[in-house]
């Protein structure tokens, strides 16, 4: 069963996720900080990582993002956030342009159906190489 | 009228290299824009200029370009050969060479010798086809500028080759424009595989290992329809010295071989069975490419192609063996449908059904039938080109292909449900076109004289039926509301504004297709086939005030979808199920304190028309039907 960790400070989107993606064969570990998030990392791998890129501050989301991909490359992580809708154009733009500073496999928008997340989850663990897929 | 011909043919590939060079973000958009604008202004100006003109054919002699024709088919065949051994494919370049040794051949047996009378041609049919690639194809493309940006945002570990991206796109639409203008078929062929190329390219374009094996599938094919292609014009020439295309609509008792080759060329093209898998395969292409290539324009040049030689195929072995492939394909297509649950593949098998449809028509060569034929490329052009922009837009939103996931769309995204009720009205509800089209099939078809007109008769019944069918799943889908989560709730924003413009633009263009429609029968279509066949065939006149009430009813109905939107009050019932009801309407309890989640999901019959027993029962039958096409000059006639 593959392992993922969900950060987002709504734990109550967490756990409606939760449902389907458990009931999909995946197992779900909330996390609703960025500290929690490091902490369980010091002591697990999950298969996939799942943050939103608005936590404690405004984009610090993407702040996490960097670390892990540093720290643990061979974790694949999606961005699920409504934090684009917040942005302003410059910062789109520079987005748009340039990707290349935040390596991630799906960058997604709030709100998402679980079932579909469910879904592109299962295809990250494919592109990622692993066997669970 | 010559020069913005050559105006159309040309500015394309102007813009493609604009398009390439300008910088990423704000300054391609507005490249893409104007030249789009610019496009669609020009077809546009060009069918002005045909409204009282008959067809017209031009010398163009040009010894720059003559001498051109060669060395681009030699580019061509390079860059095939190149990319060939960069992704270590050799059938693709097999293919490729032997098409260049056969047209290296021609070149030097007789490239002194070709004395073509009249290179350009333009007629009603050519300007309905300008008129569908120069508006359609720039809406398209203007379309991409926003999807794009949306479809990179989603997968940001794509290579962004957007810039390369908009290049082909804008490639594309000055060969096709060159396609349906030549008359000198050399031109017509390089052209021809000029589409061929782009859409290899297109389809390959995120470079995943899945949209590469798509990618060289759809050129292997397309390839083996152009050395159809190259071996007619050699036949052509050698035995008849023809090698225009109007010469080789008029010749009396022309050999069956090279017309069935040409036909052969047409069939791969328009994607018809044994060949469909290739346009199934190019669905991995970002979806601005599936409308423009791959349902509007590029299949429709092979229809064009078998339509224009109609004349030629009227009670032939050939015709009748088109007949019998596009009418297979249609049914069998319609039927796998059913079980179909990716919109996109949805999509993809009713365009391979309705070509079918356009093939038969030709099959038959009457001029009904070819009104018909007509008629459908123009309304499927618009109404399927439509479909393919929605679904994309759902994509970039919704994640997700699968229609099951498209519950609740009439309240998450009021607008484009209504742009999806009225692309699929546009492809079945009366009065919008295929239907229109699909009545006057039954006509053209009852007057066929032979066993053809009962096979015929049958196979667009069961067809429409099943077309029905599946329309109304995907109808139900998007309508159905359920009570959601709150997490769930979306709003209708971040759809850019070149996407909703498109899209608009062509719900209008099919509105008014619909109303405009027996004007655009007598101004373009009747006139061109009186001038084949000296006589014409239209609709009747009583007809109209039915179709302008079931328009009214047509454009009432998507607008009372609005108020979905507007915080309507809708009550939900209790739905009653086999047990006790957990948190009214999601869950109920099953035997032994089992929860069990209810969901309300479509009914695909798979196991009755699975798309594999399917595919394999109408492959097998249209290759024979094929062969039998080729070997038709030795059979019975």
């Amino acid at each position: 069963m593959a392992e993922i960790l969900h950060i987002d400070k709504d734990e109550k989107l967490i756990s409606y996720h939760a449902y389907i993606l458990e009931a999909a064969g995946l197992h779900v570990h909330p996390a609703s900080s960025a500290q929690a998030a490091r902490a369980y990392l010091e002591t697990a791998r999950p298969d996939v990582i799942i943050t939103e890129a608005s936590l404690a501050g405004k984009t610090d989301g993407f702040d996490l993002v960097k670390e892990i991909n540093a720290k643990y490359p061979g974790i694949p992580v999606m961005i699920l956030t409504s934090v684009y809708d917040e942005m302003d154009d410059a910062w789109k733009d520079a987005f748009d342009r340039d990707k290349s500073w935040l390596p991630v496999y799906r960058f997604m928008e709030k709100p998402v159906s679980p079932i579909v997340l469910a879904e592109e989850v299962e295809h990250v663990l494919e592109e990622a190489g692993h066997k669970h897929a | 009228m010559l020069n913005t011909i050559l105006f159309l043919i040309g500015f394309p590939f102007l813009a493609a290299i604009l398009v390439w060079l300008a910088p990423a973000g704000k300054p391609r958009a507005v490249a893409v824009r104007v030249s789009c604008a610019v496009i669609s202004a020009a077809s546009v100006l060009l069918a002005a200029g045909m409204l009282h003109l008959p067809d017209q054919i031009f010398p163009f002699h040009n010894g720059l370009v003559d001498k051109m024709l060669f060395p681009a088919e030699a580019l061509l065949t390079v860059i095939i050969i190149w990319l060939g051994i960069k992704y270590k494919k050799a059938l693709a370049p097999a293919l490729a060479v032997i098409q260049f040794l056969i047209m290296f051949y021609f070149e030097m047996t007789c490239g002194g010798e070709l004395a073509p009378q009249y290179n350009l041609y333009i007629d009603q049919f050519s300007v309905i086809m300008a008129l569908v690639i120069g508006v359609i194809g720039s809406l398209i493309c203007l379309y991409a500028v926003s999807y794009m940006r949306d479809y990179h945002r989603h997968y940001p570990k794509l290579a962004d080759r957007r810039g390369y991206f908009f290049f082909v796109l804008f490639l594309f639409l000055g060969a096709m424009f060159g396609l349906v203008f030549s008359n000198n078929l050399l031109y017509m062929f390089l052209f021809w595989e000029i589409t061929t190329l782009s859409s290899f390219l297109l389809i390959g374009y995120t470079r995943t290992p899945d949209a590469i094996k798509n990618s060289f599938l759809a050129l292997t094919m397309n390839l083996a329809g152009g050395i159809a292609f190259a071996l007619a014009i050699v036949f052509l020439y050698k035995s008849y010295g023809i090698i225009e295309l109007d010469k080789v609509v008029a010749a009396k008792n022309i050999a069956l071989l090279p017309v069935a080759l040409l036909c052969l060329a047409g069939v791969i093209k328009s994607a018809q069975m044994p060949f469909s898998s290739w346009l199934l395969g190019a669905m991995v292409a970002p979806t601005p490419t599936s409308a423009l290539l791959h349902s509007s324009t590029m299949v429709k040049a092979g229809v064009f192609l078998l339509l224009k030689l109609a004349p030629v195929l009227k009670s032939t072995v050939v015709g009748d063996m088109l007949v019998l492939i596009g009418g297979l394909t249609f049914l069998l297509c319609s039927l796998i449908n059913l079980s179909e649950r990716n919109v996109k593949k949805v999509l993809a098998y009713s365009t391979v059904a309705n070509l079918g449809l356009m093939v038969a028509c030709a099959g038959v060569g009457s001029y009904e039938a070819v009104w018909v034929g007509i008629m459908f490329i123009v309304f499927h052009a618009v109404a399927k080109s439509l479909l393919f922009l929605v679904v994309g837009t759902t994509e970039n939103r919704f994640y997700t292909k699968d229609m099951e996931n498209f519950d609740n769309m009439v309240v998450k995204m009021p607008k484009l449900a209504m742009l999806y009720v009225i692309g699929i009205a546009g492809m079945f509800v009366a009065p919008f076109g295929l239907v229109i089209s699909k009545w006057a099939a039954i006509e053209a078809f009852l007057k066929i004289d032979s066993l053809l007109s009962p096979i015929l008769m049958l196979i667009l019944a069961f067809g429409s039926a099943a077309t029905m069918f599946y329309w109304t799943q995907l109808l139900g889908k998007i309508l159905s509301v359920r009570e959601m989560p709150q997490e769930e709730k979306q709003r209708e924003i971040r759809v850019g504004n070149d996407e909703w413009f498109s899209e608009w633009a062509h719900a209008g263009i099919s509105i008014a297709v619909c109303v405009l429609f027996p004007l655009i029968s007598r101004v373009w279509v009747e006139p061109y086939i009186a001038g084949i066949y000296g006589h014409s065939f239209g609709i009747g006149e009583g007809n109209y005030a039915i179709m302008l009430i079931m328009f009214a009813m047509l454009v009432i109905i998507p607008l009372a979808i609005l108020r979905y939107g507007k915080k309507m009050k809708y009550s939900a019932d209790k739905t009653y199920v086999a047990g006790r009801d957990i948190d009214e309407n999601y869950a109920f309890e099953c035997a032994i304190d089992t929860r069990k989640e209810i969901s309300l999901k479509n009914y695909y019959p798979s196991e009755f028309f699975s798309e594999n027993s399917l595919l394999k029962a109408g492959n097998s039958a249209c290759a024979v039907f094929i062969l039998l096409m080729i070997l038709g000059e030795f059979t019975w006639r």
